[in-house]
């Protein structure tokens, strides 16, 4: 990783999904991401989800984070938070690179 | 049985057993699509087979269709011997000195194998098949978690049982079909089934080879209604918690198994599994305590069970390899 919380939300970093990385989505709405490489299944929450499928290498998490507000109609600088956080716990599981 | 199965094995019983058939007794079975023959001189056994591949009947075996036995290797001792693949036995497993229960496993897990071996195009999962009414419900967990005792509590409480251990899933459909096989009890298996008091047949009660016919049902497919996710607790006190199916999904990740399908793929067959299932983790607590949790969540035991008879064959259920070849 060697980013830092301010690097991640001052959009210096275009994180990308793993290739290794399937997500599944359930009927009833739940989501399983399972990485092949490690045979491990997580389960992660819809907006989780929403934040791996959007670690497209080019999105910056701010921008992320501007259209995850948009999308959860949610006050803007709690949603960068929770966006920083989260692409953290995805990067410690190898399921994104930052 | 052929002449040459019979020069083959040396333990066939030369005097007439006393509860021997006239002679020796032909079924023809074909389960998922894999027709076999089983043969025995014996009354209890003819018995005991048939009942545990009810349903699964079938008049047009191919004349090389794998053959199995099972017979007694003395007239004078219980001491049973099963044959696989008859005229083929000098390759395979030619086992002695068993009693007719571990003679009625070998057999049900050597055929079991072959319907695996036969159907890699279905996915095999690791669980007990139930029925409340008309829903089927599925209690998965790992080994040793409990699944066959409390199985056989729900059947006691009036939940039909189709099986305690294996079940066929159809990858395109999402349609489950309990395998037939002996329930394997142990000890404290044995031990409810005697204070339950459940209603056994006599030779099923004294041979202890229970079978799904036992309690009066018969494997049809249907989709996943309910699904229980089961573990051992440390608590007297049991626990029921709705999860998601997601939850559920990564416990039954673990329990099954698809030859003919990648991970990946078993992944993209989930929500058909799924689609609407109720998803339940337990944790098993005291053991009359943990039945009570599950029934309730259950529901009643209800009417609409499938009972035995059987629909005539059992090859026309879940579609056929040919049918069935490009599943995902």
């Amino acid at each position: 990783m060697g980013q830092s919380t301010a690097a991640l939300a001052m959009g210096d970093v275009r994180p990308i999904r793993s290739p290794d990385v399937q997500l599944q989505r359930l009927p009833d709405g739940s989501v399983l991401l399972f990485h092949h490489a490690h045979n491990r299944a997580y389960v992660v929450t819809p907006a989780t989800a929403h934040v791996w499928e959007w670690c497209d290498g080019a999105t910056s998490p701010s921008k992320l984070s501007d259209t995850l507000a948009a999308i959860y109609d949610a006050d803007r600088q709690r949603i960068g938070r929770d966006v920083v956080a989260v692409l953290y716990d995805l990067a410690a599981h190898g399921l994104v690179t930052i | 049985m052929t002449d040459a199965t019979r020069r083959a094995n040396p333990l066939l019983p030369s005097p007439p057993d006393p509860t021997a058939l006239a002679e020796e007794a032909t079924d023809e079975f074909c389960v998922f699509g894999f027709r076999f023959t089983v043969v025995t001189a014996s009354t209890t056994a003819r018995t005991l087979i048939r009942r545990l591949y009810q349903g699964f009947e079938d008049d047009g075996a191919p004349e090389h269709a794998p053959a199995f036995g099972l017979d007694r290797a003395s007239p004078s001792r219980d001491s049973w011997y099963v044959l696989i693949d008859g005229a083929t036995a000098s390759e395979e497993q030619c086992l002695s000195g068993l009693t007719l229960r571990q003679a009625m496993w070998q057999l049900d897990y050597a055929v079991c194998l072959r319907i695996l071996a036969h159907r890699p195009d279905l996915m095999a999962l690791h669980g007990a098949t139930l029925w409340a009414g008309p829903e089927l419900v599925v209690m998965t967990g790992a080994s040793g978690a409990g699944k066959t005792t409390l199985a056989l509590a729900l059947a006691a409480r009036g939940y039909g049982v189709a099986g305690d251990d294996l079940a066929f899933v159809e990858p395109r459909g999402g349609a489950i079909q309990a395998v037939p096989r002996c329930f394997h009890l142990d000890n404290h298996s044995w031990q409810f089934v005697n204070e339950a008091q459940l209603a056994l047949a006599g030779c099923t009660r004294r041979h202890q080879v229970i079978t799904p016919a036992d309690l009066g049902l018969h494997s049809r497919p249907a989709p996943l209604a309910r699904l229980l996710v089961l573990s051992r607790g440390t608590e007297p006190a049991p626990r029921l918690e709705p999860i998601s199916q997601a939850e559920a999904a990564i416990e039954l990740l673990s329990q099954l198994r698809w030859p003919a399908g990648t991970m990946g793929d078993t992944l993209l067959a989930l929500p058909r599994m799924l689609h609407e299932t109720a998803c339940a983790r337990v944790t098993a607590g005291e053991f009359h305590a943990t039945v009570a949790l599950i029934a309730a969540w259950l529901g009643r035991p209800g009417a609409a069970t499938p009972q035995i008879p059987a629909p005539a064959s059992g090859c026309a259920r879940m579609p056929s390899r040919r049918q069935g070849a490009s599943a995902r």
